[in-house]
């Protein structure tokens, strides 16, 4: 038995070294943590004022910029990171070249050249949030790390030169690249400056690489995507139909208006929706007694968003519910009592997006 | 050869089979412990300076709708409602799913969100309880209440899910506190992969702890011995736990308390199981297969960071019938999907993961107990020396203990959640009384447990709660009179 209770001696000696261990960082760890916070608080706070000043006042005081300047690098960060997200316009600008002058900005940009991806992502968010990066971050659009290629997009949303619109108008080929949401934020974010490239994408492509751009197009609700919209239409992809009925129902117009009549009667239950929800958003008065009869429809969501939108359609579509209530399609009647039961702020809210 | 002479025999062969479980056991541990190290830094490396409130002000993030079953909750509904609909989320949906209560709940709901009847029809696509009435709010568009039957907590969120029109839907219990930017930690891995089908969080124990307006706003740990093990006990199933799982093959398990899920998915697989009581489980094991089965998304991620607070069962009585049903739902659930083991078929899931399930957790109760009773049978019968069972017991309560201390060594770098020096302290006391009595204590429930299913018992079992730290409002008697009007 010598053997094992040896073996024995031995687990628990490096079991009691483990828990030394683990107590010492839990306890030693915690202290470190309040002593570091204790001793940079009036440090911050000073900072904090002196880069409040900065932001509101024109003239600089050279003595603020020096305090700013002698901060260690990680409060500094902490600072402007702290306090950019809730500026704007010239006093975003001011802080922005400040973070320039402390040699913030430089510092986040030789973090973007690092071999290892969390210092290139750091460096992309510092970007983010003090500006700048115009030189370096772009071709982070292409990192080989997921995780900075999308953080290079969110930055692009805020800077929307046309070469970088068009980079990540490029991008919505293969929108898995950088993420489907990180892409179609930042082009939201960007809005009219984007639109004449994402008009002329939506023109040259289809299927599931126009569907995220549909998205877009209809957040930014441009007369110039009407075009696209027809074409997209009649898309052989549902999804892309119902993507672009949404986007036609976001622009409206005659030419638009025809298409979506068409799809009320469309083969797939999601299109007939889309059109429907987009006629009564457009107040399209004219189709309510299509949309009344659109309330046979097999489809659930197809009797829901015409009932909807005939709520939308105001007057003639309150009427043709009031009489579908009589409808000898107990479904149709069903669906039109529910929406004319809904409180005014639910009916808005429940419409296709 | 006597009997003594075999009794020994086997209990020393015994007592070898036990220390090979015992070394296979915490070998798997250690190893988990790493990948938990390693995908906590992955984690922390990922999230920090991460500008969240971005998505706050984003028009295309996906919609959640929050499920919320409550059954007689009057007490705490209206503030509970109020937390929901406060997270921080721009597209948000709270449906909330009174399963048959007898108190006032849905009066008080009536009341304090100005619900209105609306003709109770929708599409019938997972199977529920009837529906008794279905009410939107005129002062919070996106807050839908169900008055159903009581049918259970599966049934419950299958309603919610027959109502809920979010991409995402997040499952809760009534009572779980949500932290308010938990929502738009926990979307981040479905927006980032598309292959995610669902996401976990962290759940804590709030005991002890202070909430205001459903939100806890002083954390504590407990002083009072039973709830304290449970916050060492969660801390190291989740920190390292769950987390661990990540890197290893995803995990199986979700917690009912707080989960987000793919809600075509769950349509598509047909909802929650009414006929278990480890539906959580059942589900994540379901929505797994079927991604793997179809060679679809099958991708389950722990997030350690968004953090969900519930309240612990605080008398013997209650934590007792909590494990005896959480053992009667894991040994079902691994039951039904018996096919999954070592079956190539499904990747790492079924050749690691759930045999890990099965071994370390379904059959570790049972394990334990041989060998406790065979090592006091060895020493009764003088078959094993006594120094080397001493030492063994001390390294095998070292090992638990540092286990729990590295659990705790990850909550302190990375959360920090607990400020004061008494609470660190308590943490440890905690940690290293656990494995003394409290252990044994649920290796003996979940034994009855794994006995209760094997009779046949279904029940969910009643869970008493003593409340949070906080000023309970009862709900005003006009209140419950206006309520009861709107529903005649």
């Amino acid at each position: 038995m010598t053997g094992p209770i040896r073996l024995l001696h031995l687990a628990l000696l490096v079991i009691g070294i483990g828990a030394a261990a683990a107590l010492f960082v839990i306890f030693g760890h915690a202290a470190r943590a309040a002593w570091r916070e204790r001793r940079s608080r009036p440090v911050l706070e000073r900072g904090r004022i002196a880069l409040a000043a900065v932001g509101v006042n024109p003239r600089v005081d050279r003595s603020d910029i020096g305090l700013l300047r002698a901060l260690p690098r990680r409060l500094q960060v902490r600072l402007f990171v702290e306090l950019m997200p809730s500026m704007a316009g010239t006093q975003r600008q001011r802080m922005a070249a400040l973070a320039h002058e402390i040699g913030l900005a430089g510092a986040a940009e030789g973090m973007c050249y690092s071999r290892k991806w969390w210092r290139r992502l750091r460096g992309v968010r510092l970007l983010t949030a003090v500006g700048g990066g115009e030189g370096v971050v772009p071709d982070l659009l292409f990192d080989r790390h997921p995780a900075v290629r999308a953080e290079a997009a969110e930055w692009a949303g805020q800077h929307p030169r046309p070469e970088i619109v068009e980079r990540l108008i490029k991008l919505l080929e293969t929108p898995e690249a950088v993420g489907s949401w990180v892409l179609r934020d930042s082009l939201l974010r960007i809005g009219i400056p984007c639109i004449p490239a994402l008009a002329a994408y939506l023109e040259t492509h289809s299927g599931a690489q126009a569907e995220p751009a549909l998205e877009v197009a209809a957040g930014l609700a441009d007369p110039r995507f009407s075009a696209a919209a027809v074409r997209l239409c009649g898309d052989p992809e549902p999804s892309v139909r119902a993507r672009a009925a949404a986007l036609a129902g976001a622009i409206g117009g005659d030419a638009l208006v025809r298409r979506l009549e068409t799809l009320l009667v469309d083969l797939d239950e999601a299109v007939r929706a889309a059109a429907a929800a987009s006629l009564g958003r457009l107040g399209h008065w004219p189709a309510a007694t299509e949309l009344a009869r659109m309330l046979r429809d097999p489809a659930w969501i197809v009797r829901s968003q015409s009932a909807l939108a005939m709520r939308r359609l105001g007057s003639p579509g309150h009427l043709l519910l009031r009489r579908a209530l009589d409808d000898p399609d107990r479904f149709a009647a069903d669906i039109a009592r529910q929406v004319l039961d809904m409180p005014e702020t639910t009916a808005e809210r429940d419409q296709w997006r | 050869m006597s009997a003594y002479e075999v009794a020994a025999w086997v209990l020393v062969k015994l007592e070898w089979a036990i220390l090979a479980y015992f070394l296979l056991v915490n070998g798997w541990y250690f190893i988990l412990l790493a990948s938990a190290g390693l995908e906590m830094r992955r984690h922390a490396l990922l999230s920090r300076g991460q500008a969240r409130w971005k998505m706050l002000g984003s028009r295309v993030v996906p919609g959640i709708s929050m499920l919320a079953p409550a059954y007689n909750e009057a007490a705490t509904i209206g503030e509970s409602v109020r937390a929901l609909l406060a997270l921080y989320y721009p597209n948000l949906e709270v449906v909330v799913v009174n399963d048959g209560s007898r108190d006032e709940t849905m009066a008080v709901l009536i009341d304090q969100f100005d619900l209105a009847p609306i003709h109770p029809i929708f599409p019938r696509r997972v199977s529920s309880a009837a529906v008794v009435a279905l009410y939107r709010s005129r002062t919070h568009p996106n807050l839908v209440v169900i008055d159903k039957q009581n049918g259970g907590k599966a049934d419950a969120l299958n309603a919610g899910l027959n109502l809920a029109t979010g991409d995402l839907v997040c499952a809760i219990d009534a009572d779980t506190l949500i932290e308010p930017d938990a929502l738009i930690r926990m979307v981040r891995p479905f927006i980032d992969d598309d292959r995610v089908i669902a996401a976990g969080g962290t759940i804590r124990i709030a005991n002890a702890s202070k909430v205001e307006s459903g939100r806890i706003v002083e954390t504590r740990v407990p002083r009072r011995a039973l709830p304290g093990f449970q916050v060492v006990e969660y801390l190291r199933a989740f920190l390292f736990g769950r987390l661990g799982w990540n890197r290893l093959g995803g995990n199986l398990i979700i917690s009912g308390a707080f989960g987000l899920f793919r809600r075509d998915l769950m349509l598509a697989a047909g909802g929650y199981l009414h006929e278990t009581v480890g539906e959580d489980m059942e589900l994540v094991l379901r929505l797994r297969r079927t991604g793997y089965e179809r060679g679809g998304a099958h991708r389950v991620d722990f997030i350690p960071d968004p953090v969900a607070w519930t309240e612990a069962p605080s008398s013997l009585r209650v934590l007792a019938r909590q494990r005896d049903r959480w053992q009667r739902g894991l040994s079902d659930v691994l039951w039904r999907h018996r096919g999954l083991l070592f079956n190539p078929k499904y990747g790492r899931m079924g050749t690691i993961v759930y045999p890990y399930f099965l071994v370390n957790e379904l059959f570790a109760p049972v394990v334990e107990a041989v060998g406790f009773v065979g090592v006091i049978l060895g020493l009764l019968l003088g078959a094993i020396n006594w120094p080397f069972a001493i030492l063994f017991f001390l390294t095998a309560y070292g090992l638990g203990a540092l286990l729990t201390l590295t659990a705790l060594v990850l909550e302190e770098m990375n959360f920090h959640r607990y400020h004061t020096f008494g609470d660190r302290v308590m943490l440890v006391v905690w940690a290293l009384l656990e494995n003394l009595g409290y252990r044994q204590l649920t290796v003996v429930w979940r034994l009855k447990g794994m006995w209760n299913y094997v009779r046949g018992s279904r029940q969910w079992g009643k869970m008493d709660r003593t409340g949070f730290t906080t000023v309970r409002k009862t709900p005003p008697a006009d209140a419950t009179d206006a309520g009861k009007k709107a529903r005649a």
